[in-house]
């Protein structure tokens, strides 16, 4: 899990962002979470690794996108395509990670603000722990590919 | 009606004589060719109460179909208004989210600026994100009962598309059903002058006859109640003077010459 996770209120309420991946649960420190925007426009990468959407234009600058959920999926609340409108507002949850900025897909988010730390690796939400996602793991991932980012 | 003339009057008997001897020609009674005058009056105000009928019904089947047409473009109307409407909360449905999304990232925000400072700021977010979020839900069913009502317009659509089907057909089997009550009538009239030809009499005068034939029955039972009773001399007197100019015209003692 992220040791660069901070807390960044008192020593039980950390700021951040819960988010659900499928039926799962996670938490993203203020830290590294930057911003909730809707799916911009992606270009695919060919042979890029399955996880990798693509890469994405935000605020200027070039961002991987990785699914980390089914993009489909629940957890994604994508509409059906009798419902979809034309605008693509499934969330995407822009990190920070050692100064590399990447998009996570395929997620839900269902709260941010501050959050009671049960420990170091898990906040509690809705009365279900949250345990701290790894996104350097994903990162990682992503330079281990051919493609990397 | 009207008394009849000396000449209808003589035609009346020379055809009450033929009645009585019977037609050398066909066998048919003067009382035969009046009810067969009868039949064919019938027939022929039948045939024309139905062609009118027939046109009657035409002329409601345009009537109806106009109104059905002016349904059916207010339908295509509402239907259109109602894709135009869908189209529209699924911009504000597209809001809504773009709104929880700024309620989020204002959460995100506070949580950066710290627990103290940011309490107010995560307040305004949970209440922006819970009213954009029943916004966004309150957007989503109405869409849906739109598309219902446009299901159900289309549906509207294609029965009275189905309306205007039966109508046309029934339009089309008045029309047949007038042509035929015009060739109907165009027999008719046909049969009525073979009818005049052969047997020499018109509708009048065979209406003419039964009525005649029907006063002749009630004087012969009159008649029948004086038998017995009264004198036959006494009844022949008083009888003759009426009797006689009758029975000269039965006998043919007034035929014009020719």
């Amino acid at each position: 899990m992220s040791a660069d996770a901070d807390t960044t209120a008192t020593a039980t309420m950390t700021g951040g962002v819960v988010f659900r991946v499928g039926d799962a649960q996670f938490f993203l420190p203020a830290t590294i979470a930057a911003k909730v925007l809707p799916m911009p426009g992606v270009a695919r990468v060919p042979g890029a690794p399955v996880d990798l959407v693509g890469v994405a234009l935000v605020e200027g600058e070039m961002v991987p996108v990785v699914a980390i959920g089914e993009l489909d999926g629940r957890g994604s609340r994508r509409p059906p395509p009798t419902q979809r409108s034309r605008a693509d507002n499934r969330p995407m949850l822009v990190c920070t990670y050692l100064g590399e900025r990447v998009g996570l897909v395929g997620l839900e988010i269902v709260a941010t603000g501050f959050f009671e730390a049960t420990d170091p690796e898990h906040v509690e939400h809705g009365g279900a722990p949250a345990p701290l996602f790894d996104v350097g793991e994903v990162v990682a991932r992503l330079r281990e590919g051919r493609w990397a980012v | 009606m009207s008394p009849p003339s000396d000449n209808s009057k003589r035609r009346l008997f020379r055809l009450l004589r033929r009645g009585s001897r019977t037609s050398p020609t066909n066998g048919r009674s003067a009382i035969e060719e009046s009810a067969l005058w009868a039949a064919h009056q019938r027939a022929a105000t039948a045939v024309r109460d139905s062609g009118e009928a027939a046109q009657r019904i035409a002329s409601h089947v345009a009537k109806q179909r106009g109104t059905v047409d002016a349904l059916a473009d207010r339908a295509r109307a509402v239907s259109a208004r109602a894709q135009d409407l869908s189209t529209s909360f699924g911009r504000i449905v597209d809001s809504f989210a773009r709104l929880e999304l700024v309620a989020l990232n204002a959460g995100l925000e506070g949580a950066r600026m710290g627990e103290g400072a940011s309490q107010a700021l995560g307040l305004v977010s949970d209440e922006v994100r819970a009213q954009s979020t029943r916004g966004s839900e309150a957007s989503r069913e109405l869409s849906t009962t739109l598309a219902e009502i446009g299901s159900e317009l289309l549906q509207v659509n294609a029965s009275l598309d189905r309306t205007r089907e039966a109508a046309a057909e029934v339009a089309q089997e008045a029309a047949r059903v007038s042509g035929a009550s015009a060739d109907a009538e165009r027999a008719l009239v046909d049969i009525g002058d073979r009818l005049r030809k052969a047997t020499g009499s018109d509708p009048e005068t065979a209406r003419a006859i039964a009525e005649a034939t029907d006063h002749a029955r009630a004087l012969v039972a009159a008649l029948g109640t004086l038998s017995g009773k009264v004198p036959q001399t006494l009844v022949v007197s008083a009888l003759r003077p009426v009797l006689e100019p009758l029975a000269r015209m039965l006998d043919g003692e007034d035929d014009e010459p020719g």
